[in-house]
C-alpha cells in the first residue's frame, strides 16, 4: 500500500473517530482533517476545491436551509403543530400516532433537525397541558423523521450526497425509496402504538380551556413572510419534481441544486428588513462540515483506498446480490447508529460507484437505495445516531425530562428493527422484480 | 441571614425544600430559590441560537417563560405557601459550578439542597452535585434528605 494511501486512510479514521467522540465540534474536526490532508500534500487545494468538494450538494443544502429559515422565522412549524393538534381535538392517543406521521412527512422535504427542534418543544408543551408522557411521542417523532427523510432526495443529507454524486433525481428517490419508507414508517408507528398506548396517559385534570383559547393563527409571526416561505417551498418542490423535464424538454438548465436556490434567492431579495435575520438562521456550520468531509473522503478516492475496499466487497459478494444489498443496508444502519451518517454515506457513495463498475454485482441504483435506507433509518437506534435525535434528546433533557439511553433504545430499537426489516423486504422485492 | 434554596424540578428536591423551610422559616431569613438549567449538547445550543426568537414565541404561546424559570417560580410559590417569601433565580450550566458561583456572587450565609436526586428511573441530579457543593462551598450547607413523604 502506498504511503499516500496510508496517510489518507489514517486522516480519515482520525476524523471519523473524532466526529464520533463529539469532544470537539464536528465542523472543526472535518475542516481540520481537510487542512491536514492538504498540508501533507495528498491533495492540492485546487484539486480539493475543483474536483472533490461537491458544490452541487452544498448549493442544494444552502437553498433548502434558506427556505426553512424563512419558514421558521415566520412561525410555520408552531402553526403546523397547533393546527394538527386542534384537528385531532387535542386527543393524546391521536397526537401519539399523527404527530410522528407529520414529522415524517415534513422531514421528507425539510431538514429533520429543525423539524424536531420545534416538534419536540411543542410536544412537550402539549404534554404538560394534556397530561401525557411526552417521551414516547418524541422518540417516535424522531424515528419517523429519519424514516421520512429516506423517501426523497432532499429528506436527509446522505440522500443529497448519494443522489447528486451518483446522478439520481428527486423523482427516482420518491419512486424507489418512497414506498419502502412509507411502509417502514407505518410499521414503526404501529409498533410504537402497541408498545406504549397503555402507558401514555398520566391522568389528572386537563386544562381544556387553555387549549381551546389557543389560536394557531397567533403562531404566525409575519403573514407576508409566511406566504413567501410557503410559496418558495412549494416552488422548490415543483422544480425538484420537474427539473429533468425542464432541462430536457424546455431546454431550461434547471438542475436539482437550482430548484431550491432559485426560490431561496427570490425570497431573500423580497425579504426586506428580514433578510439579515434569515441569513443569520442558515446553518453554515453544516455546510462547512460537508466541505471538510468532501476533502477528507476525496483523499481516500484519490489514493486508491476506496477502490481497494470496493474490490474487496465485490469479490466477497460476487453473484450474491441479495446478500450484498442486505449487508450494505444493515452495515449502513449499524454504522449510522453509532457515528454521524454523513461521512459514512459520502464514503459509501464512492465505494458503491466502484462496486457497480464490476461484473456480477447488483445495479448502482439498488445499492443506492440500500445505503440510503440503512443510513437514514439506522440512526434511530441510539440518541446520537442522527443530529435530529441529539437535538430532540437534549431538548427534552433541558426541560427536565431526561430520556436516558436505555429508555431511548427500549422505545426506538423495536421501531428501527421493524423499519429496517420492512426496508430489507422492499429491497428484496425490488431485486426480484427488477424494478430499481 | 441570606439562604439559597437549590431546586432541580424533582419531587425529591421539592420535599427537601419543604423540610428546610419548616426548620428555617422562623429564623428571619431572606430566601432565594435557584434552578440551574443543565448544560445540554452543543448541537442543541447551536440550533436554539439559530431559532431563539421562535422558540421563545412557543413558550409565550403556551403561557410561560421557559422551563427553568417555571421550575424556579413553582418552587418560590411553594415557599410562599409554606410561609416564606423568596426571590427566584435561574442560571444555566453545570449545576455544581453554577450553584457555587451563585453562592460566591450572592453573599449567602447558608445553602439548602437535597442530598439525593430524582430517584432510580431518572438519573440523580442534585444528588450527584451535592458532594461537590459540600466540598467547595465557602458557607455552611444544609443537606436535606428528599426521599419518602413529607
Amino acid at each position: 500500500m502506498a504511503v499516500s494511501t496510508v496517510v489518507a486512510v489514517s486522516i480519515f479514521l482520525v476524523t471519523y473517530v473524532a466526529i464520533g467522540m463529539e469532544k470537539i465540534n464536528r465542523t472543526i474536526v472535518s475542516m481540520s482533517g481537510a487542512i491536514v490532508l492538504l498540508l501533507v500534500g495528498v491533495l492540492s487545494l485546487k484539486e480539493a476545491v475543483t474536483k472533490y468538494v461537491h458544490w452541487e450538494t452544498v448549493g442544494l443544502l444552502f437553498g433548502m436551509f434558506t427556505i426553512i429559515a424563512v419558514l421558521s422565522e415566520a412561525g410555520f412549524f408552531t402553526y403546523m403543530a397547533l393546527v394538527v393538534a386542534k384537528k385531532l381535538d387535542y386527543n393524546p392517543l391521536r397526537i401519539f400516532v399523527v404527530f410522528p406521521l407529520v414529522t415524517g412527512f415534513l422531514s421528507a422535504f425539510m431538514d429533520s433537525i429543525t423539524v424536531m427542534l420545534f416538534f419536540a418543544t411543542l410536544t412537550y408543551e402539549l404534554s404538560r397541558l394534556l397530561k401525557f408522557d411526552a417521551i414516547p411521542v418524541v422518540v417516535t417523532e424522531v424515528c419517523l423523521a429519519n424514516v421520512g427523510g429516506a423517501s426523497t432526495l432532499v429528506g436527509d443529507p446522505p440522500n443529497v450526497i448519494l443522489g447528486l454524486m451518483l446522478g439520481f433525481s428527486f423523482n427516482d428517490f420518491v419512486i424507489h425509496n418512497g414506498p419502502t419508507a412509507v411502509l417502514a414508517g407505518l410499521g414503526a408507528v404501529g409498533v410504537a402504538y402497541l408498545q406504549c398506548r397503555k402507558r401514555l396517559l398520566h391522568g389528572g385534570s386537563v386544562d381544556r380551556q387553555a387549549l381551546l383559547a389557543m389560536d394557531p393563527a397567533k403562531a404566525i409571526k409575519d403573514v407576508r413572510l409566511f406566504k413567501l416561505g410557503l410559496g418558495a417551498f412549494l416552488v422548490a418542490i415543483l422544480f425538484l419534481v420537474t427539473h429533468a423535464w425542464m432541462e430536457h424538454t424546455l431546454n431550461i438548465p434547471m438542475t436539482a441544486p437550482l430548484a431550491p436556490l432559485v426560490p431561496a434567492f427570490f425570497i431573500l431579495i423580497l425579504g426586506g428588513s428580514k433578510t439579515e435575520d434569515i441569513l443569520r438562521k442558515i446553518d453554515y456550520d453544516v455546510l462547512l462540515f460537508f466541505i471538510g468531509l468532501f476533502v477528507v473522503v476525496g483523499g481516500l478516492e484519490k489514493t486508491g483506498a476506496i477502490k481497494a475496499l470496493a474490490d474487496l466487497i465485490a469479490n466477497v459478494f460476487r453473484h450474491q446480490d441479495l446478500a450484498l444489498l442486505s449487508t450494505l443496508m444493515w452495515f449502513s444502519a449499524l454504522s449510522s447508529a453509532i457515528i454521524d451518517n454523513v461521512p459514512f454515506a459520502l464514503s459509501m457513495a464512492y465505494v458503491i460507484r466502484e462496486i457497480a463498475g464490476q461484473v456480477g454485482v447488483p445495479a448502482l441504483s439498488i445499492m443506492v437505495w440500500a445505503v440510503s435506507l440503512g443510513t437514514d433509518i439506522g440512526g434511530n437506534g441510539t440518541p446520537i445516531g442522527a443530529s435530529a435525535n441529539v437535538v430532540a434528546y437534549a431538548a427534552m433533557e433541558k426541560k427536565g425530562h431526561r430520556i436516558g439511553w436505555p429508555r431511548w433504545m427500549w422505545l426506538a430499537v423495536p421501531q428501527t428493527m421493524t423499519a429496517l426489516l420492512l426496508s430489507n423486504l422492499g429491497l428484496a422485492l425490488k431485486l426480484w422484480t427488477g424494478f430499481h | 441571614m441570606r439562604v439559597l434554596f437549590c431546586v432541580d424540578g424533582s419531587e425529591g428536591a421539592s420535599r427537601a425544600l419543604a423540610r428546610g423551610v419548616a426548620w428555617l422559616k422562623d429564623a428571619g431569613i431572606q430566601g432565594v430559590v435557584l434552578y440551574v438549567i443543565p448544560e445540554v449538547d452543543e448541537r442543541l445550543r447551536h440550533y436554539e441560537r439559530l431559532h431563539e426568537a421562535e422558540l421563545r414565541e412557543v413558550e409565550r404561546l403556551f403561557g410561560h417563560e421557559g422551563h427553568g424559570l417555571e421550575v424556579a417560580v413553582q418552587a418560590r410559590d411553594r415557599l410562599k405557601a409554606l410561609g416564606l417569601e423568596a426571590d427566584r433565580k435561574v442560571r444555566q450550566g453545570d449545576p455544581a459550578t453554577e450553584i457555587l458561583a451563585e453562592i460566591r456572587e450572592g453573599g449567602y450565609d447558608l445553602v439548602v439542597l437535597a442530598s439525593d436526586g430524582e430517584g432510580s428511573v431518572e438519573e440523580p441530579r442534585l444528588g450527584s452535585v451535592s458532594d461537590e457543593v459540600v466540598r467547595s462551598a465557602p458557607v455552611s450547607v444544609l443537606l436535606v434528605r428528599g426521599g419518602g413523604r413529607e
